[in-house]
Parts: C-alpha cells; structure tokens; sequence
C-alpha cells in the first residue's frame, strides 16, 4: 500500500498541502471518488426513491439498492439484513428502543457513550439491570466477561475496537459466552469496520452498528447490521412513509425488513455515497489497511515512548495512540500539535467512565488512516517533543 | 498562546489551597476534564481571601492563578459583573475559540462561589 499515491485521491490534502490529519477515529476524509459519486448523483440521479414510475427514479432506486447491497457484501451480510440509519449512534438508539429484552444488559467499562447511554436509558425505563465488563489493558477483560455474563443475561453490548485504546477486543470469545447464555450480542464496530477485515457471520453477532463516515462515506450515514430473524420480530424503530405495505383506518402492516427501519425519505446520495466508499476500501484491500494502520501506531507508539515523561496508553497491536504526558495537559498537547498542523483529538473521547477508571481527565489521541505516511507519524513524534520542551522549561 | 508567563503560572499556580468558608464552589468542564475548587472569604462584602484547587490545562490554570490575584479586595458586586472580555483583557493571550470555555472557568466558578 502506498499512502503517498492514496493521498492524490484525497482533495483536502491537496487544498491543505500541510495538513497532517490524525484524526480518523473521530471521522475519516473523503476521496474524490466518493466526492463524486454523490455529485453524479445529484447531477444525474436524484428523484425520491420507492414510488416513482418514471425512469429517474427507477435509476435512484436502482442506485439506492447497488449502494445498499455493495455495504452488506462488505461486512459478510444480506442486503435484507442491512439496514441504513444516520450512524453508529442512531443505531444503537434503534436497537433499545425496538428491540425486546427481559433480562440484565451487561455493557464494558471502555464504553463510548453512544454505545451505552440507549442501553442505560432502556434499563431505566425498563428495570432492567445493568453490570459493566472491566478493561484489563486497554481490552475488555474476558476472565471478568465470564463472570458478568450469566444466564440473567439478555444482551451483551460491546465495541469490537475501543475509540480511546484502538485495541481489538476478544469479540469471538465474548459472543461465544453470551451465546451460550441465550444473550444477544450488539457489537458497535465505528471503530473496527473502517480498519479492519470484519465479517458478521465470522464474528457470529447478532446485531452490528458502524458509521459511513469514519470509512471515507459521506457523513450523515451509518449502518445496522441485524440477524434477519430478530429484524423482523422488532416494531419499527419510527413509523411513516417508505416503512408500510399497507395503511387503512383499522390497520398498519409494515414493509419487509429492511425497509420497515427505514422510515421517511433516507439519505439516498449519503448511501450511494458510502457505496463508492465500501469500493474504495474494497480495491485498496482491507487487509492491506488493517497492516498500515497498526504498522504506523506501533511507530508513533516507539516514538513517544522515547520520550520520558510519555504515558502510552494503547496496548501492543492498536491501530490508534492514545497518550498523556506528565508535562502537558491533553488540550495543551493537542493545541501546540495544531500550531504546527497536525490534527489530534484531546479529551474524554466520549467515554467518561472509561477515563474515572483509568485516573485521567482525558488523553491526546492519534488515529491514523490509509492516507497517512510515516513521514507524518515522525513529524507527530517530533512535534510532541517541541512540547515537552516549552512545558518543560 | 503559550507564552512564558502563561507557562509559568500553570507550573507554578497561584493562591492554591483550600479556605474554611461557605463561599466555596466547585466547576468543570466536563468535556475538557478541567476541573477546579475555588474558596473565597468574604468581609463586608468585599473579596477579603481566594484559594484554590484546580486540576486543568495550562490556560485554565493560568487564567484561575490571574483572577484569584486580580479579585483580591475587589468588592463582591463588582466581581459579579466581571465578564468574558475582562478575563480574557487580563489573560491577555489571543485564546482559539475552543478554549474559551478553559479561560472561563474559574471566573464562573468564583461567581457560583459568591452565591452559596
């Protein structure tokens, strides 16, 4: 793979000659292709899709679909099982509220917010109990997940890679334990998806929730992945156009999935959008992606352990760097890397109870994609050490 | 921004340290992490002693170090009427719109302070 040839695809990096943007976990930067994908779109496609007779909006449809059947192929999924929602969290949002469950909800202690606050508000409503699986070096501790899940359990909610570590979680062996408690496993892969090979059937999920837009897709998309036989038992998440079969004044019968979670006109061009992007990553390989990505953490990671005074936070094999510094606040970090153009997150990375446990307020985080080079991961490297030296004066 | 008084007013704060009064607040921001515990001793109605414990970023810090020293005997209505702009005049460090919020923290939190 060469990220310097993958950057010419990437219009921002040219209108920004100097950027050096790691902040990938947050969103991703677009491609020309996806650029203008949903320009052609626009241009030459647009009508509303599902009741047109005319031929514009057979090629919408017709668009929509492609788009449609081009993600499910992506993660190991039927079209039938892929649902299009707005993004990770709207996912997670439809879940708990549609999905039926009687007994205790485990989530992880490493929980972004958007994967845990639906299931804490659902538990609420409910009375339902809730227990968190702990983190044990950046990774959901499997010896606690045994304890946690028992046969109380009804749904097990974790995510496949955390956004404030970048470490793979045991995910098979997770759903394996849950599986075998007759829980449902909801896996949110916004981190995963982007950056590594994922196949729903391989990972034997029930249910997987990712945003487009972290995968170069336009933003405003995202993706529900859902066993078919649990779809259809779930009530439709909103109701209104584009979701029914049939309305009379007595009765309401529902489209087929997936369309019954797709209430509304949807983001038609977000989609054909994501499409083009699913193809993107598709002929660069996500194999080739998931050994970049880590390659150039596992770099950045020697680099700022060179420094003393450098607190790594990202276990071995992450695909992202999370740090603190004995020197510098995180924002303080993140602020000084901006003066010089390099783009970080700093903070809790929407995960607050994930920084109480760990003792920190936040971290400064870089995330690095296929477009980056190891020349910006030195530059990283070397600008954090420009920061040890004003803090340190 | 990061200019040597600002610097060494984060790595060497000023009035921290706890008071026994009832004019004490605690403020955050949450999304940052910074988060501070601001005393303050009030005699006939003026601004008599500040303290402070604060756990922030360097321009929280800096800005809260400032404050602490310019309210000193400052009367409690004035300080009330104490705004963004004079906060920012007297941390006199161009701060990104980000951080507006770090700059402002210990002044609003000085403020929830003077109405306990």
């Amino acid at each position: 793979m060469e990220p310097e040839k993958i950057r010419q695809d990437f219009p921002i990096f040219q209108e920004r000659e100097d950027l050096v943007y790691m902040d990938n976990a947050a969103t991703s930067q677009k491609p020309r292709q996806v650029i203008e994908r949903v320009k052609k779109f626009y241009g030459q496609e647009n009508a509303n899709i599902g009741r047109g007779m005319y031929d514009l909006a057979n090629d919408a449809n017709n668009a929509y679909r492609n788009a449609r059947r081009k993600v499910a192929k992506f993660i190991g999924a039927k079209p039938s099982e892929t649902v299009f929602v707005r993004n990770t969290t709207e996912a997670e949002n439809l879940l708990a509220r549609s999905l039926e469950i009687d007994g205790e909800i485990v989530l992880s202690r490493m929980a972004h917010h958007s994967e845990q606050l639906p299931w804490r508000r659902k538990a609420e409503e409910e009375n339902l109990e809730t227990s968190y699986i702990e983190t044990e070096d950046g990774r959901i501790s499997l010896e606690d997940a045994k304890r946690k899940i028992t046969g109380e359990t009804s749904l097990v909610a974790i995510s496949h890679i955390s956004n404030v570590f970048g470490a793979e979680n045991p995910v098979e062996e997770i759903v394996e334990i849950a599986h075998e408690n007759s829980a449902i496993v909801v896996l949110d892969a916004a981190q995963s998806v982007p950056h590594i090979p994922v196949d729903v059937k391989e990972l034997e999920v029930d249910f997987m929730c990712f945003s487009g837009h972290k995968m170069l897709g336009p933003s405003g998309t995202g993706v529900l992945y859902g066993r078919k036989d649990l779809l259809e038992e779930m009530e439709p998440y909103q109701v209104g156009g584009g979701m029914i079969r049939k309305v009379t004044e007595q009765l309401v019968e529902h489209e087929k999935v997936p369309e019954k979670f797709e209430a509304g006109t949807p983001d038609v061009a977000g989609a054909v959008g994501l499409g083009a992007a699913v193809d993107y990553l598709g002929e660069t390989g996500m194999k080739n992606i998931y050994q970049h990505d880590r390659d150039l953490a596992q770099k950045i990671v020697e680099g700022l352990q060179g420094i003393r005074g450098v607190n790594v936070l990202s276990p071995e094999h992450s695909n992202l760097v999370s740090f603190t510094a004995e020197f510098a606040h995180p924002h303080d970090i993140a602020e000084v890397l901006n003066q010089k153009n390099i783009a970080v997150r700093a903070g809790h990375h929407c995960a607050q109870p994930q920084m109480d446990e760990l003792g920190v307020s936040g971290t400064t985080r870089a995330s690095p994609y296929l477009y980056n080079t190891e020349e910006e991961g030195e530059k990283l490297i070397e600008a954090v050490k420009e920061v040890k030296e004003v803090f340190d004066k | 921004m990061y200019r040597d008084e600002i610097l060494d007013l984060y790595k060497n704060p000023r009035n921290e340290g706890e008071l026994d009064t009832d004019h004490r607040a605690e403020g955050e921001n949450p999304n940052c992490g910074d988060s501070t515990e601001i005393f303050v001793e009030i005699e006939e109605e003026e601004i008599r002693e500040l303290k402070h414990r604060t756990d922030g970023c360097a321009i929280s810090t800096a800005a809260i170090s400032i404050l602490t020293d310019e309210i000193q005997g400052m009367k409690v209505s004035e300080v009330r009427e104490l705004d963004r702009d004079w906060m920012l005049d007297k941390l006199g460090i161009e701060v990104t719109p980000m951080r507006i919020k770090c700059a402002l923290l210990g002044l609003e939190t000085v403020q929830d302070a003077l109405d306990r």
